[in-house]
């Protein structure tokens, strides 16, 4: 059997010490080497900068061919590292992920490392396209990967140690396809939308300039490995580690946390909604807990060495909107009726 | 004037001791000159002595007794006087006869009973004469015959020729009307009144008309109130966290939500009157970043000391006064 290689050693030196400040150098590179290839995408971008940076998972949900999956090869080939992608199928089934087995040029039977483990601990993006095409099971697996970055396979631990997932999902389609589990949605980090653009000059050069035209060589042209992502994973307990979140502004996420659970009390009002029977569940305390991370990233992209609430009223809605959990009745609204919930929350809940 | 007539009725002989009724003393008013509505009185005086009394039930009641005529009031009292009972009974009459000419008319009589009206003394034997027997053992108030006068036109300046006013002004006033209690009816006019005042109260709260209204606020004229009541606490750290806490609230009022620093820039293009301050808000709330997220509080507070924010609240709160 052909054993995937694990547990390949680190060729970067990762004594040297971390620079905060170099390393935001480098990630605003980072942020105008995919903003070269996809355009009028700058929220997004910071968003999934954010999210590289927290060490975060992302669910990418929007239209068709908004650029979700150019978006995120963009961003594999700025990080650099092992980059796979699988798309989501109804038959794909777990252990497509893992193996796969074939005859070979000898008519003997073989077993392969799957996507997952084709580069051992190497990997640093796995794309997951399509996902709630997928059947549970799939999802399961992912679960775990994402959650533990580690799978099970021919009898061994396999850890990836750089592995980002990104996801994505198209909204348009119910038919054949399998809604994510609460469990695995509250996995993400962010969940962020991909809108078309609305700003004419990114849309006239979508349409009109030539090299948005072949994705491939697009992304081909640019800048590989911007950023050593190698070295992220201790980069992002420096950021953690240092950038400052004050009792204050402890106090003003725990209430926007209370707020969110319970909106009747903090004296939110949504149009046609009963209010008090809202919110069924969910804003899980892990879900806060990645507000923070995300929150501190964002402060640290934005040059300071403090968490200040602007930071997580930016991040806010793709950190948590996913998180929460309407009643039944309200679901079919839900896009409208968490924005407004979110709007509301931040406009009631005093900070400092 | 008035003169009476005393009748007496002498039922005993020369044994005084052995009587029943003693006697029947009427006194009678005069029997001439009444007109129609006038009144008189007849007072009757009966004495009886040893078992027999006056039947008072049996006296007349008063109400008209014919058309013409009505007793107004009998009144009786009784005494004891040496042994005998005597009776005071008081009649009195009111005439409603319209006389056209002189006329005369009769009260009629009537009886009065006794109770043992012919219980004898034990020393007495009981006449034997019918006649006698009937004046000793019953008596009777006898019959009044009146003279009725009729009413003439009387000419006035005959009788005062002093007066020369008209007859309405020697006559006498009318009777005065007595006044009907109506203290439960003030008492009910006030609840009204009180409820109706109370509910137009409501209403006006209600639909938020004056003194009801809202008046556009004025967050940051009541914010300079406060950091200056502060200031008077000294400058120590906690007043200093309150005077931001205060000027934040009052931004976050004005700008109808939470304003943050980086909302300074649409909060200046909302609200342009305070364009003018627009550095030092900008200094405000940076250095008020630094005090409440980082842990250099020490800095922020040389950065904006407390003066500053008071200034900066009171030029904020003379610009929103100029501007409303």
């Amino acid at each position: 059997m052909n054993r995937p290689t694990l547990d390949r050693q680190s060729t970067a030196d990762m004594s040297e010490p971390i620079n905060l400040q170099a390393w935001r150098r480098d990630a605003h590179d980072f942020e105008r080497e995919i903003a070269r290839a996809v355009v009028g995408q700058e929220r997004a971008i910071r968003l999934l900068t954010v999210a590289v940076f927290a060490r975060g998972h992302v669910l990418l949900e929007g239209d068709v061919g908004v650029g979700k999956t150019t978006l995120l090869r963009a961003v594999a080939r700025a990080l650099g590292g092992a980059y796979e992608r699988i798309e989501g199928t109804i038959d794909l089934m777990p252990s497509d992920m893992i193996y796969h087995t074939f005859l070979n040029e000898d008519g003997k039977p073989r077993v392969d490392p799957g996507p997952v483990l084709r580069h051992g601990s190497d990997l640093s993006i796995f794309f997951f396209n399509e996902i709630n095409r997928a059947r549970p099971q799939v999802h399961s697996l992912l679960l775990r990967l994402m959650a533990e970055r580690s799978i099970t396979a021919f009898n061994q631990e396999h850890y990836f140690p750089n592995l980002l997932v990104f996801a994505d999902r198209n909204r348009i389609e119910r038919e054949e396809t399998f809604e994510l589990p609460a469990a695995a949605r509250d996995r993400f980090l962010m969940e962020v939308g991909i809108a078309t653009p609305t700003d004419s000059a990114a849309r006239r050069d979508l349409l009109f300039e030539t090299k948005f035209h072949d994705v491939d060589a697009l992304i081909s042209s640019l800048k590989e490995g911007v950023i050593d992502y190698r070295r992220i994973n201790a980069l992002a307990k420096v950021i953690q580690s240092t950038i400052v979140v004050s009792p204050v502004l402890e106090t003003y996420v725990l209430d926007l946390w209370t707020a969110i659970r319970e909106p009747a009390k903090a004296g939110i009002d949504i149009p046609n909604v009963d209010i008090t029977r809202l919110i069924a569940g969910g804003a899980s305390p892990r879900g806060m807990s990645y507000l923070i991370r995300a929150a501190r990233v964002q402060a640290w992209l934005s040059g300071r060495d403090m968490v200040v609430p602007e930071d997580i009223r930016e991040i806010f809605s793709e950190c948590m909107a996913h998180r929460i959990f309407l009643a039944p009745v309200y679901e079919l609204r839900r896009d409208d009726i968490i924005r407004s919930l979110i709007g509301g929350v931040f406009a009631k809940v005093p900070a400092p | 004037m008035r003169f009476f007539w005393m009748i007496v009725f002498v039922l005993i002989g020369i044994h005084p001791a052995s009587a029943a009724i003693d006697a029947v003393n009427i006194y009678e008013p005069r029997t001439f000159g009444y007109f129609i509505g006038d009144t008189l009185e007849r007072d009757v005086e009966v004495i009886t002595s040893g078992h027999t009394e006056l039947f008072t039930a049996a006296l007349p009641r008063p109400g008209p007794l014919t058309y013409w005529l009505d007793l107004v009031s009998i009144d009786h009292t009784e005494r004891e006087d040496n042994g005998r009972q005597i009776y005071d009974i008081k009649l009195k009459y009111q005439i409603f006869y319209s006389a056209i000419e002189a006329t005369e008319l009769d009260i009629p009589a009537f009886p009065l009973k006794f109770k043992n009206p012919t219980s004898v003394a034990p020393n007495e034997t009981a006449p034997s004469d019918p006649e006698e027997a009937a004046k000793k053992y019953a008596a009777s108030v006898p019959t009044l015959r009146l003279t009725m006068s009729p009413l003439r036109n009387l000419v006035l300046n005959d009788l005062m020729p002093e007066k020369t006013k008209e007859l309405s002004d020697v006559l006498r006033p009318n009777v005065q009307a007595h006044l009907i209690s109506i203290a439960s009816k003030q008492m009910k006019l006030t609840i009204a009144s009180l409820a109706l005042a109370g509910c137009g109260v409501f209403l006006l709260w209600h639909y938020a008309i004056w003194p009801f209204a809202k008046r556009a606020g004025r967050p940051f004229t009541q914010a300079d109130r406060r950091i200056r009541d502060l200031m008077r606490y000294g400058v120590a750290d906690g007043s200093y966290q309150d005077a931001l806490l205060v000027l934040h609230r009052a931004f976050d009022e004005t700008a109808g939500h939470r304003l943050f620093a980086q909302d300074t820039s649409v909060f200046m293009r909302k609200h342009p009157r305070f364009a003018v301050l627009a550095p030092r808000l900008e200094a405000f709330f940076e250095s008020s970043r630094l005090y409440f997220f980082s842990d250099d509080r020490r800095a922020a507070e040389d950065r904006f000391p407390f003066e500053s924010v008071r200034k900066l609240a009171d030029d904020l709160a003379r610009e929103e006064r100029s501007s409303a």
